[in-house]
């Protein structure tokens, strides 16, 4: 069986910014054997605990865009010059091989269309919609190996750099 | 005219905060200051709200110490109910009071701050960071990264969560303990006490490395302020407030903690969102004080652990005579005697079978109308104080932070910083990092869990007197 982390993170006082907590905590209420965390940032340490899982998936508000965008992480992209101690996806991946000598074999970036980011617990109508778009999505892919699941992520690539599930909603 | 030298944002530290250098027409550096420039304002919008919610409300102040404000909420809560708490309850407070210096502090040093001390002030931007060290210092890393871990696992097997856990409330804590987490949790402790050891081996020699650019880390007497126990030990969770003095004289002794605000002003500056508290019985100007690891070795007569205590006795004999450290780059030092203290007793506390007790919490209603908790976070002595109605609607709070309370430390750090390796003619990454590292020997926690937008570049230029840029810098 898969073994699947499930990170959605962002932060929840700044309205649709709390959207992958959100995501997150969703799938830990219909699929409680799975592991998932609700976090504001990224940090360190979740790079030990990354490297015992098959597939990792990071969930995150996004502006700019109108649907979910789905990637799959390699560890050269995505990483920065850390500044501060918050990391991104694509940091954890790289600390994860480099430390710990075990990666997951499939790790994904989910990013959830955001647009209002004000001093709320609110989310914008659309933001919560495509977080529920997401969590159906998501339950597809659960008995899948994490092979399976980069096929069906690849399946629907719109162009090489970035792959992508567009929304079934709208 | 006055030429400004901005240095913006402060980069490994918790928020966003800028530096700015003032020189006077000769080139010579005439000031230096540390602007916060973000502003929160958790004190006002948690007016109106239930007292009952507040360790849940405050511990949102931070995603790095939010258990520090929990705990120190629900004293606060405590104090309001007018009443004590379960023996088992306290013990699980302190348990995860020490997690929370664990994680904090394993985080400042390892990953914050150590890519300048093993890489080099001077080395290449690009590389002095968390994946640069990953290159040379695997191992060091590494285990920096799983005591941070140990730390947050405390946390989360404690209060369910990993952050902004609502599990201390006043009166208590909502759940008890187990023997399933507490074997979770003693298992690490060979690990994660090999690491603290190691940790100082790894500073002590980076001591000797630095040895000629230590002295300009914001090297001046203050004051020194903290929690220490009934008998002048180390102190996290109770106790009563120590002042001690740059002689090593202690001033001020036993204060009740609840009366703070008798000891400690604020001032605020036109410049800075962050104020300026300083210590009443003397004045603004001569009222500076700083908190934290470097303060609570420097009051403290003892630490309860032998492997802690023994690394003090050797902080101490570095100190010399006076037996007070008033260098701020010690304030590493002593973050690291902190965290062989903090995994030594929570071995203690996990093997004390009282934390398996089934009374957490004790009930009362709202008996007093106004309520203090105090508390070492990490960084140093945090207060809350709450004024409420009589039916437990905050009406006014006030907080007292470390990292405010060691502002003006802070800012005297940077100018000294700034006068040694600014000579105003010409700008090198090394000399600003140099001045960032004195603000990173504080620790600052400025807010972190507000999420900023983008990333705001480094773009430094010297201007002369005559307002032509002489130098310019960007990273």
């Amino acid at each position: 069986m898969t073994r699947t982390l499930v990170i959605g993170f962002g932060n929840t006082l700044r309205g649709d910014d709390g959207a992958g907590q959100l995501a997150a905590a969703r799938i830990a209420e219909l699929h409680p054997d799975l592991t998932c965390f609700s976090l504001v940032e990224l940090t360190p340490e979740l790079a030990d605990t990354m490297s015992v899982y098959d597939r990792v998936v990071f969930i995150d508000a996004s502006v700019g865009i109108e649907t979910l965008r789905w990637h799959v992480l390699r560890p050269s992209v995505e990483r920065t010059q850390p500044r501060s101690h918050a990391l991104t996806p694509g940091d954890l991946l790289q600390l994860t091989i480099e430390l710990f000598n075990s990666a997951p074999q499939q790790v994904e970036l989910v990013e959830i269309p955001a647009s209002q980011f004000g001093f709320c617990e609110e989310m914008s109508i659309h933001t919560r919609s495509m977080i529920e778009n997401f969590v159906g999505l998501f339950g597809e892919t659960m008995d899948l190996h994490a092979g399976d699941v980069a096929y069906l992520v690849s399946a629907h690539v719109s162009d090489s750099s970035q792959s992508v599930i567009p929304s079934t909603a709208n | 005219m006055s030429n400004v030298i901005t240095i913006e944002p402060v980069t490994r530290i918790e928020g966003h905060a800028k530096i700015t250098i003032q020189l006077d027409e000769k080139g010579e550096v005439r000031d230096a200051r540390f602007h916060v420039n973000e502003f929160r304002g958790f004190e006002k919008f948690c007016e109106g709200r239930l007292m009952w919610e507040m360790p849940g409300i405050t511990s949102r102040i931070c995603g790095i110490c939010p258990a520090s404000h929990l705990v120190t909420s629900a004293k606060a809560g405590d104090d309001i109910l007018a009443i004590g708490i379960p023996e088992t309850a306290e013990k699980l407070r302190r348990l995860m009071t020490l997690g929370q210096w664990v994680q904090s502090h394993a985080l400042s040093f390892f990953h914050l701050s150590s890519p300048d001390f093993l890489l080099g002030f001077d080395s290449e931007p690009a590389k002095r960071n968390v994946f640069g060290l990953m290159e040379e210092h695997k191992d060091f890393i590494r285990r920096g990264i799983r005591l941070r871990k140990f730390g947050q696992e405390i946390i989360e097997l404690l209060g369910g969560r990993r952050i902004h856990t609502p599990w201390a409330v006043a009166g208590g804590v909502r759940e008890p303990f187990d023997e399933e987490r507490k074997a979770r949790l003693l298992a690490w402790i060979p690990e994660a006490k090999e690491t603290a050891r190691m940790a100082l081996d790894v500073l002590k020699k980076i001591h000797e490395q630095y040895a000629h650019d230590i002295p300009n880390y914001g090297n001046f007497r203050s004051l020194y302020v903290g929690l220490v126990s009934d008998d002048g030990g180390l102190e996290y969770y109770g106790g009563a407030l120590r002042v001690r003095d740059g002689d090593g004289n202690t001033i001020a002794d036993k204060i009740d903690p609840r009366k703070y605000y008798e000891h400690f002003g604020e001032r605020s500056e036109s410049w800075s969102y962050l104020k300026f508290p300083y210590y009443k019985k003397l004045d603004y100007s001569r009222g500076m004080y700083r908190v934290g690891p470097l303060a609570r070795i420097n009051i403290c007569d003892y630490i309860e652990t032998p492997l802690a205590e023994a690394e003090r006795r050797i902080f101490k004999a570095i100190a010399g005579d006076v037996e007070v450290m008033n260098n701020s780059f010690y304030y590493h030092y002593a973050r690291l005697i902190e965290i062989l203290f903090a995994v030594e007793k929570i071995e203690m506390l996990l093997n004390d079978p009282i934390i398996l007790g089934e009374n957490v919490r004790a009930k009362a209603m709202i008996n007093k109308r106004e309520g203090v908790g105090v508390c070492e976070a990490p960084r140093g002595v945090l207060f809350h104080h709450y004024w409420v109605d009589s039916d437990g609607v905050i009406k006014k709070v006030n907080m007292l932070i470390a990292t405010a309370q060691n502002n003006l430390a802070r800012n005297r750090t940077v100018r000294q910083l700034a006068i040694q390796y600014l000579d105003g003619k010409k700008l090198t990454d090394g000399m600003l990092n140099r001045i960032e590292a004195g603000i990173r020997c504080y620790d600052p926690c400025l807010s972190c869990s507000t999420h900023a937008v983008g990333q705001m570049p480094l773009h430094v230029q010297l201007v002369d007197a005559a307002n032509n840029v002489v130098d310019e810098f960007t990273r």
